[in-house]
């Protein structure tokens, strides 16, 4: 398992959740790097969620990230919230 | 290099419960329209009895939009109207997309000042002094 940068990760996971075990910030607070712990689509985000929360008492000290590579909000559709 | 400068003017709003700044506005020359600043809206909003209010029938929409709302788990499509004009201050919105959208009765609210309004501006939440500041760059 090898670090990769943000922008790395969303180009080899498009339009899907991505867990990551995160290993460097950048000087905003802004997760930069991190190592990839596991990936898939929607009907795996409740998997995904289950195993960050697995790590978390694995690693108490580590910090994980789970984010979608893809729009946040879909073209076309207006937020009104 | 430095930018034009922006004139800033201060907007007087109510603080309601829960911290939230409302707004008078005038729009299509309507006073007393109380709108909710709103960065999570991306479009200005208005209830159908505001809508009629301004002089817009709410049964001739310009288009539909789909859209998110907190109201529902589904993506639904609104109907969106052209405002002739908002103003808020000193400050005015000429040709504004608005779209329709219910809100609980027991708000005394008209609608909502959305983002497609607020980033016409460099707006500043004064939450401490009651106040939207918006600031307009010079021409």
């Amino acid at each position: 398992m090898k670090e990769q940068r943000m922008r790395d990760m969303e180009a080899q996971y498009p339009d899907q959740w991505v867990l990551i075990h995160v290993t460097r910030r950048d000087r905003y607070g802004r997760t930069s790097h991190g190592i990839v712990l596991g990936h898939g689509g929607e009907s795996e985000r409740r998997d995904l969620i289950k195993q960050e929360v697995a790590f978390g008492k694995v690693h108490p000290q580590a910090q994980t990230f789970l984010f979608w590579t893809g729009r946040l909000i879909p073209e076309g559709v207006g937020v009104i919230l | 290099m430095r930018g034009k400068p922006f004139a800033a003017g201060h907007v007087r709003a109510a603080r309601e419960y829960g911290g939230v700044l409302i707004v008078e506005a005038i729009v299509n020359g309507v006073r007393g329209v109380r709108l909710m600043a709103d960065t999570g809206a991306a479009w200005t909003a208005l209830t159908p009895t505001s809508l009629e209010r301004v002089g817009i029938d709410p049964a001739r929409p310009m288009r539909t939009l789909l859209v998110a709302t907190a109201q529902s788990r589904q993506i639904v499509p609104v109907p969106t109207f052209r405002i002739d004009d908002l103003r808020l201050g000193p400050f005015k919105a000429h040709g504004l997309e608005v779209v329709m959208l219910e809100l609980p009765e027991s708000l005394a609210l008209d609608g909502l000042l959305g983002v497609n309004f607020l980033d016409r501006f460099r707006p500043t939440f004064d939450f401490q002094n009651h106040a939207l500041v918006l600031r307009q760059q010079a021409m």
